[in-house]
């Protein structure tokens, strides 16, 4: 009797109430199904942009006069002249016998150009994936002496992926056409080549190319003479080049070091490098077989190196590009031995990207917080001199007091002779 | 984003209410969401009620697909106003993602969520007890809910001469689902 009250109280409060609810909505949890999510990926596909190597080599034999700094890339000191990279463009030849006053002599037109290094009178430089040599005897007449073939494949694609694309050898890559595309996404699958798409593959055809003085190169270079052998950095690798013979540069090897290499700085009998992931030492006593030393491995960001032999200066910049770190900052080294290098102390920066030292002073180009020069007498301890904040530097080179600052707004010449009184000397600007 | 909905709603809330008699009201609902998956959801509303019409914000947690915060604007009218039992409503908005996908790109090194679109519309049905007070009662609603979803990856790439422009690409999810609602209004 009381299970059958029970039973009806069920009934009637519990079970009837729940049915008359959710009766209506049976077709709609029938039609649930109906409903498909939509989900897209959407990527950027790059297409390359061809021109033939005769049209673009014959641009580069044009005889051309100075003319202004548009937008400075890196810089390279030889004797009284300075050279200045146009990105994408030449180089600025400057005589700067007289830092308050240089007077820019010749343009000479390299397209795709990034990196420059001299040796007695050649220039050498890349031009797209090759490398060219130069006689600059006369700034307004140079003449190309050889030019090396596919040196720096890196510049053929853009991305990570390992894949590469390959014109053939009669033409360069002189730019990319992006367009942004849509397609259905097969979540959850991850993508192993996504993000940047080529029209085109094709598998990296390894490069098949083949007692004057040398200037002195930023520490954002990619180039570095040291006695008869230019080294310059890859992507992956550490190439050797012999320009015993300046005119006629020979490639001899790659050295295969990792991935996401960026700067090369020599001192001494040695090579630093820095990379995306690590900064390596390399042995040149037998200059034409770099020998791996030892390496200070870091989290993924941009990173220049230089060093005084004791310690070792690495900026390490944050953002997007740059991976890993939201913070950017110094490292100092010890590198006293160079088969493992010690951690010192790590300082806070905004956005750094070349330094330079000159004995216990660090100039950091510090990007929007300006130029920073350091007293690095105590590397446990550093401390901030001076602050030159209305400029946004990239790379920067001092000599006997001078200071020449590749920036932003141009190429910032300075006397820090007297360190309280830091002087701009000069300041060729972008017309 | 959140600053600007928020006053955005504080002025439509000011506007609807000028010079009128007004009746704070709040709908508070658990919903099963089902679309392609299934999910659930806690939302709040608050807002004024003027005769047939009710006007508010809301805010809650929805978890389909990923956990997110929607922030909406809320809109309803009641379509028989002498029982005021059967209610039209329109929820719209953004969703903020409160977690993130495990997957990412094998190039990619930093994944960002932007909010992004939110919106609502359905049928509710209020059953309202003798003991309730007016304009209160137990909710059960039908809506057809959408959610918008965006992984804005940042990609790697070669960059042998800094700075380089960033690369991205991005995952978007379009979610479409059903919201079976039931709740209460106080």
């Amino acid at each position: 009797m009381v299970f059958n009250n029970v039973l009806s109280a069920y009934e009637n409060y519990v079970m009837k109430p729940i049915t008359r609810l959710l009766l209506p909505l049976l077709p709609v949890f029938l039609l649930a199904g109906c409903l498909k999510d939509k989900v897209t990926r959407t990527y950027t596909i790059f297409t390359p942009v061809y021109k033939e190597k005769s049209v673009v080599l014959a641009d580069v034999v044009k005889p051309l006069a100075g003319r202004s700094v548009q937008n400075a890339g890196k810089i390279y000191v030889y004797g009284n002249y300075l050279f200045v990279n146009e990105i994408n463009e030449g180089v600025h030849i400057i005589d700067n016998s007289n830092p308050e006053a240089p007077v820019s002599k010749s343009f000479i037109n390299i397209p795709g150009n990034v990196d420059i290094a001299v040796k007695g009178n050649i220039l050498y430089a890349d031009i797209y994936s090759d490398m060219i040599a130069l006689d600059i005897s006369n700034p307004l007449q140079a003449k190309v002496t050889k030019l090396t073939s596919n040196l720096f494949p890196e510049r053929n694609y853009i991305g990570s992926n390992g894949w590469y694309f390959t014109p053939d050898t009669s033409r360069y890559i002189v730019g990319w056409t992006r367009k942004d595309t849509t397609v259905a996404y097969e979540s959850p699958e991850i993508c192993t080549r996504c993000g940047i798409v080529f029209d085109n593959f094709a598998t990296f055809a390894n490069a098949s190319s083949s007692g004057a003085t040398v200037g002195i190169a930023g520490s954002m270079a990619r180039f570095a003479i040291v006695n008869n052998y230019m080294y310059a950095v890859g992507l992956y690798s550490l190439k050797v080049i012999d320009v015993a013979t300046p005119s006629t540069p020979s490639y001899k090897k790659d050295i295969s070091i990792g991935s996401g290499i960026e700067t090369i700085f020599p001192f001494k009998d040695k090579l630093f490098i820095g990379s995306n992931r690590a900064m390596y030492i390399y042995d040149i006593s037998v200059a034409e077989t770099p020998k791996y030393t030892g390496s200070f491995p870091h989290v993924r960001s941009c990173d220049p190196v230089v060093t005084d032999g004791v310690h070792a200066y690495v900026t390490l910049r944050a953002g997007n590009f740059c991976g890993d770190i939201t913070e950017s900052r110094l490292e100092i080294l010890d590198v006293a031995n160079l088969a493992a290098p010690k951690l010192v102390k790590t300082y806070p920066m905004k956005n750094p990207y070349g330094l330079a030292k000159d004995g216990n002073l660090l100039w950091i180009c510090d990007g929007t917080a300006g130029l920073k020069l350091y007293d690095v007498s105590n590397p446990a301890d550093i401390s901030l001199k001076k602050s030159i904040s209305n400029i946004e530097p990239f790379d920067v080179i001092p000599m006997n007091g001078k200071l020449i600052v590749s920036a932003k707004e141009g190429i910032l010449q300075y006397d820090y002779s007297n360190l309280s009184d830091i002087r701009l000397l000069s300041r060729i600007q972008k017309k | 984003m959140l600053r600007k909905l928020l006053l955005v709603t504080f002025l439509i809330n000011s506007l609807f209410c000028a010079g009128q008699k007004k009746l704070y009201r709040s709908y508070n609902y658990f919903a099963f969401l089902a679309g392609e998956r299934t999910g659930q959801q806690l939302t709040t509303i608050h807002g004024l009620e003027k005769g047939s019409w009710f006007a508010g914000a809301g805010t809650g947690l929805d978890r389909y697909e990923l956990l997110s915060l929607p922030v909406f604007l809320s809109g309803s009218k009641y379509l028989f106003p002498s029982s005021n039992n059967l209610l039209f409503t329109i929820n719209a908005g953004m969703s903020f993602p409160l977690e993130k996908k495990s997957e990412m790109l094998r190039t990619a090194v930093k994944a960002n969520y932007p909010a992004r679109p939110f919106g609502e519309a359905g049928f509710v049905y209020r059953f309202q007890e003798e003991s309730m007070k007016k304009g209160q009662g137990i909710l059960l609603g039908v809506y057809y809910s959408y959610k918008g979803m965006r992984i804005k990856q940042t990609l790697s790439g070669n960059c042998p001469n800094p700075p380089c422009a960033d690369t991205y690409e991005y995952i978007n999810y379009e979610l479409h689902r059903w919201a079976f609602k039931l709740g209460l209004a106080l």
